[in-house]
């Protein structure tokens, strides 16, 4: 190699080099794994973590009885982002002007297993069924103003689901939710991402909230 | 005063290197700047480092499927920042060589500023303890590794995981025998035979287990001070490497065995006070390949260490034609003369050669050693089998990297000194100097390969021969002071000079034997009669208890009486030591002369004396039975055509001046008589030999016809004892009192013809195959054997009697 060359080399790799290290340690998104699961999703980095801690106090109180707690099976993983400044476990099924996302991974239990259903995923959390929502005004549900916006079934990569796009009133205010839920090949699991926020909101982070739902990815198994 | 860079020159072995220095390579060390590194040395580490990263963020892609190569290689450049910082001290230091091949200023102050104060630091310290922190500084990085991959796998901190390590390992452990069980059952009891078969054989001595000194060491005072010298050059080294010199690497001990060259290497580590590593011969003789090879590192290995450790070592391979010659090697040339007092008997004649001269009986032995050839299997084949089988001591590349280890011990050794600190653009340091003294012994040293002889691997060869006679004697002393004795220091010097060819292991084993002797006499001291008991023992071997019958006792007893009569007569410079018609395993009765002293050159007239004394058993047995003989002549014939032809086309002692001796073949063959041209006697040579011998059958007859009654005499002496000694040869024919039998009644009128008569009396029987004869004594009668007793040392002086 002539003397040429080799400052051109040498140049380009002390180059190669700075750039690297002067490009920014900050990734676009955080990325968020459950790597025992297969479950992925990701968040833009100004959402935050939700305490531990006080998302599984926040589980036990809200999901007491709901097929989504541990009612339906225990939870082996679940985290929660919150675009607030302060990011609180209450904002979860709360009336929230930030949008949070909450996601778990469950393993169902026999009788979970057994009545599983695509409507049953879409009556996971709330009514939204024509028959779900009967059932809870007969029980005396307060739940009110519900519309839905979009519903899809999603069949791919060895996991089925669906996603299903709905708003209630909550406390007097429209509360949009985005609720993806899916089971693996062996209907042994059950995968939650719900991400909410109020109707202006909602419509202000449209596309972070997409492109948190599109991210999210279970591997099937 | 010669220059520096003129001793450079002599240390590199270079002759021509100062002189042709502008039109060569320069040295790097002669160079103002850093020698400039190629292109793909420069970048060969940026490319890896380089590729590693890339490899770190396909892997946190492979990881999360959601993250893109963008987003994965942020992530890296917070997660593997570790390969930023390598990549960045790789590009500071090309660019530290890149300044250093450009500014001599800067070289100098990193060579010789930086680097040469590390290095003349680290010279501070002794070898020992350089090597101990080195060996300490692995164990050290080896550990942070170990925690820092420990520490990954358990998510927590090195330290930690090194602490959680053996839990886990406790914890595996039944899975670990589990497993280690099935493996052993395959490969492991491979690896194990593998281990064990490269241990053993290497015997470590330290100072204090040698008892053994130089004042052990007798009759070898030539080669003791030579090793001496070696010693002297192994405790001092810098007294010779000051000056220039470098310390001999390598002492060859060769010779007959039993002379003393084990006891030789002892001394030595018993005097130095250095380790002394003894190597078994059959340590390199292995069933698989490659073991040799291993064995030998292991033992330089081991070597070095102990060369560091106490400043020195000798290591010592004991019968060193075990490691065998790529060549093929002699391995048949044997020690000439043998060890012990016996007869050789190649021919399976009447009593050998033992009358014969040193020299001949060399020519003869070789050519006996040659004509029966130990079986061998052929050289191909033991090339041909693969994997395991045949393995021979210098094969298989054991003997070649014996030759390496032997010449590189100035090679730089360690992976710090060469790998670190070749990467550091450091040159790998020299080796501490290892004072590591090899010693050889072998008695057959055209069985070893040339390149182990070469100066640098062992550059001294001394040869430990036969103790002279003032060394015999004090072996003898020495040997007799360890036992209780009778004998007096006249005694002792007379058994010196009727001893030879006696080594110290047989002198060692006459002792003892003699000490059996005494023992079984119910004695405890050792007398004179003792000694000679046990030499007679060890020279004719115990007696068959074969009797002959009459008429074949006395043939026999004539033949040897006439090899008697005639070495008397002819042998100037031999006495005869024992005569004999006791039947051994191979002989019917043997004559064995002395050598009055000791002499390096052998001359005509003493080869015609023996050949005389050889063709004597032919002339006399035809000359005492009408003509006719017996075939027990075969050997001496043999003999004297063998050293006849020698003499004519060996030695100049024939009629030409033009020597056979041009046409020798390897292995010290004889050319003119070595059994392969059965036609050597019609060649022209052939018949000059033949008219020599004739000449010489001639004298031998006219010599005894002239003492035809000495003949028997001796032979009636030998018939009636068995066994006498040369002194009683020597009274016979003086007409005195020998030690054991009286020679006066021989000289008498009455007694000779009676001796006559009875030999006429056998003559008719031989002829008429009678064989009941009576034995006529004589007047007064001779002693028995049983007053061997009485038998009083005898004093060899040149040509007593005669």
């Amino acid at each position: 190699m002539g003397w040429r060359n080799f400052h051109r080399a040498a140049g380009a790799a002390i180059a190669a080099a700075l750039s690297l290290s002067a490009c920014s340690a900050a990734t676009q998104y955080t990325y968020v794994t459950d790597s025992a699961d297969s479950a992925y999703f990701k968040v833009p980095p100004s959402w935050k973590p939700v305490d531990q801690r006080l998302l599984a106090a926040a589980q036990a109180q809200l999901l007491g009885s709901s097929p989504a707690g541990p009612a339906g099976g225990p939870l082996t993983w679940s985290r929660a982002y919150d675009a607030a400044a302060q990011p609180s476990a209450s904002h979860i099924f709360g009336t929230v002007s930030q949008p949070v996302v909450y996601a778990s991974v469950q393993a169902m239990n026999p009788a979970q297993q057994a009545g599983l259903s695509f409507d049953s995923m879409r009556n996971l959390l709330l009514p939204v069924t024509p028959l779900a929502r009967q059932a809870a005004k007969k029980a005396g549900a307060t739940f009110s103003g519900f519309q839905s916006i979009g519903d899809s079934v999603i069949t791919s990569s060895g996991v089925r689901g669906v996603n299903e796009l709905f708003g209630y009133d909550i406390g007097g205010m429209p509360e949009i939710f985005d609720q993806t839920v899916l089971t693996n090949s062996a209907t042994t699991k059950l995968y939650l991402l719900l991400v909410q926020c109020n109707q202006s909101c909602f419509i202000a982070h449209r596309a972070q909230i997409a492109t948190v739902v599109r991210s999210f990815t279970v591997r099937g198994s | 005063m010669p220059s520096k860079s003129a001793k450079r020159a002599a240390t590199h072995g270079g002759a021509d290197h100062s002189g042709q220095a502008s039109s060569g390579r320069p040295r790097d060390s002669d160079r103002p700047t850093r020698k400039p590194l190629a292109g793909w040395d420069r970048l060969k580490f940026l490319l890896l480092l380089s590729l590693l990263w890339l490899v770190l963020v396909w892997s946190d892609m492979a990881a999360d499927p959601i993250i893109g190569f963008a987003d994965a290689s942020r992530d890296q450049l917070a997660k593997g920042r570790w390969v930023l910082v390598l990549i960045g001290l790789e590009v500071l230091r090309q660019l530290h060589f890149l300044v250093a091949e450009h500014w001599a200023a800067y070289h100098r102050l990193w060579r010789r500023g930086i680097f040469g104060s590390i290095d003349r630091l680290g010279h501070r310290l002794s070898d020992w303890t350089r090597f101990r922190m080195a060996r300490a500084a692995k164990w050290l990085i080896a550990i942070a590794i170990l925690a820092l991959i420990l520490g990954k796998a358990y998510h927590t901190s090195p330290l930690l995981g090194l602490f959680r390590a053996p839990a886990t390992i406790i914890h595996a452990l039944p899975l670990i025998i589990y497993v280690m069980a099935i493996v052993s059952l395959g490969i492991l009891q491979f690896v194990a035979i593998f281990w064990f078969m490269s241990k053993g054989g290497v015997d470590v001595y330290f100072p204090d287990d040698i008892t053994t000194r130089f004042s052990d060491v007798w009759g070898q005072d030539h080669v003791r001070e030579r090793v001496q010298e070696n010693m002297l050059f192994l405790e001092d080294p810098e007294s010779i490497e000051q000056k220039g010199g470098y310390v001999p690497g390598g002492i060859l001990l060769w010779g007959p065995p039993g002379t003393g060259k084990t006891l030789m290497a002892e001394a030595v580590a018993g005097e130095t006070g250095k380790p002394y590593v003894f190597v078994d011969p059959g340590a390199f003789i292995n069933m698989f390949f490659g073991v040799g090879i291993l064995k030998v590192k292991s033992l330089f290995r081991r070597l070095r260490r102990l060369a560091v450790r106490y400043g020195g070592v000798i290591v010592f391979f004991d019968e060193a034609d075990s490691l065998g010659n790529r060549g093929g090697g002699v391995g048949q040339g044997g020690g000439v003369g043998g060890g012990g007092y016996g007869p050789v008997s190649p021919h399976g004649a009447c009593h050998g050669f033992s009358y014969l001269s040193e020299d001949t009986q060399s020519a003869l032995f070789a050519r006996a050693l040659r004509s029966s050839p130990a079986p061998r299997p052929p050289g191909r084949f033991r090339q041909m089998i693969p994997g395991m089988g045949m393995g021979g001591g210098g094969g298989m590349g054991t003997l070649q990297a014996l030759l390496t280890e032997l010449s590189g011990l100035k090679k730089p050794r360690g992976f710090f000194n060469r790998v670190v600190r070749r990467t550091l653009g450091l040159r790998p340091k020299p080796p501490p100097k290892y004072r590591i003294l090899v010693m050889m012994a072998t008695n057959m040293p055209s069985a070893l390969d040339e390149a182990l002889l070469r100066p640098g691997r062992l550059d001294r060869v001394y040869r430990v021969g036969y103790p002279s006679k003032e060394g015999r004697k004090r072996t003898y002393e020495g040997y007799f002071g360890k036992v209780s004795h009778e004998l007096t220091a006249e005694q002792l010097e007379h058994l010196a000079t009727i001893t030879p060819y006696a080594t110290g292991a047989t002198i060692k084993d006459l002792v003892n034997e003699s000490l059996i002797v005494a023992l079984r006499d119910g004695r405890t001291a050792i007398t004179w009669t003792d000694v000679l008991h046990a030499k007679l023992l060890k020279s004719v071997g115990p007696s068959e208890g074969v009797e002959y019958i009459e008429r074949e006792r006395h043939a026999v007893a004539l033949h040897e009486a006439c090899h008697a009569v005639v070495s008397y007569l002819v042998q100037k410079r031999n006495v005869i030591d024992t005569a004999t018609i006791q039947k051994g395993a191979d002989y019917l009765g043997f004559v064995k002369p002395i050598p009055i002293e000791e002499q390096f050159t052998s001359w005509r007239n003493e080869y015609e004396a023996d050949a005389m004394v050889s063709l004597a058993s032919l002339v006399g047995e035809r000359m005492f039975f009408d003509g006719d003989s017996s075939s027990g002549v075969s050997g001496d014939l043999q003999n004297a055509t063998t050293i006849a032809l020698a003499m004519e086309g060996l030695w100049g002692m024939g009629g030409q001046y033009g020597s056979y001796g041009v046409t020798r073949a390897p292995h010290g063959a004889h050319p003119v008589a070595d059994g392969n041209d059965r036609n050597v006697l019609e060649t022209a040579l052939g018949q000059r030999a033949e008219a020599h011998l004739t000449s010489l059958a001639e004298r031998t007859r006219a010599l005894l016809e002239e003492r035809r009654a000495d003949v028997l005499s001796v032979g009636h002496a030998l018939e009636l004892h068995k066994t006498i000694s040369g002194q009683d040869v020597t009274a016979i024919i003086s007409g005195s009192q020998g030690p054991l039998v009286d020679g006066r009644p021989y000289k008498t009128q009455e007694f000779a013809a009676t001796l006559e008569s009875y030999h006429l009396q056998v003559l008719a029987a031989h002829r008429g195959g009678d064989s009941g004869l009576p034995l006529p004594v004589p007047e007064p009668a001779g002693l028995q054997l049983d007053t061997i007793t009485a038998m009083k040392p005898l004093t060899a002086e040149p040509g007593t009697g005669q």
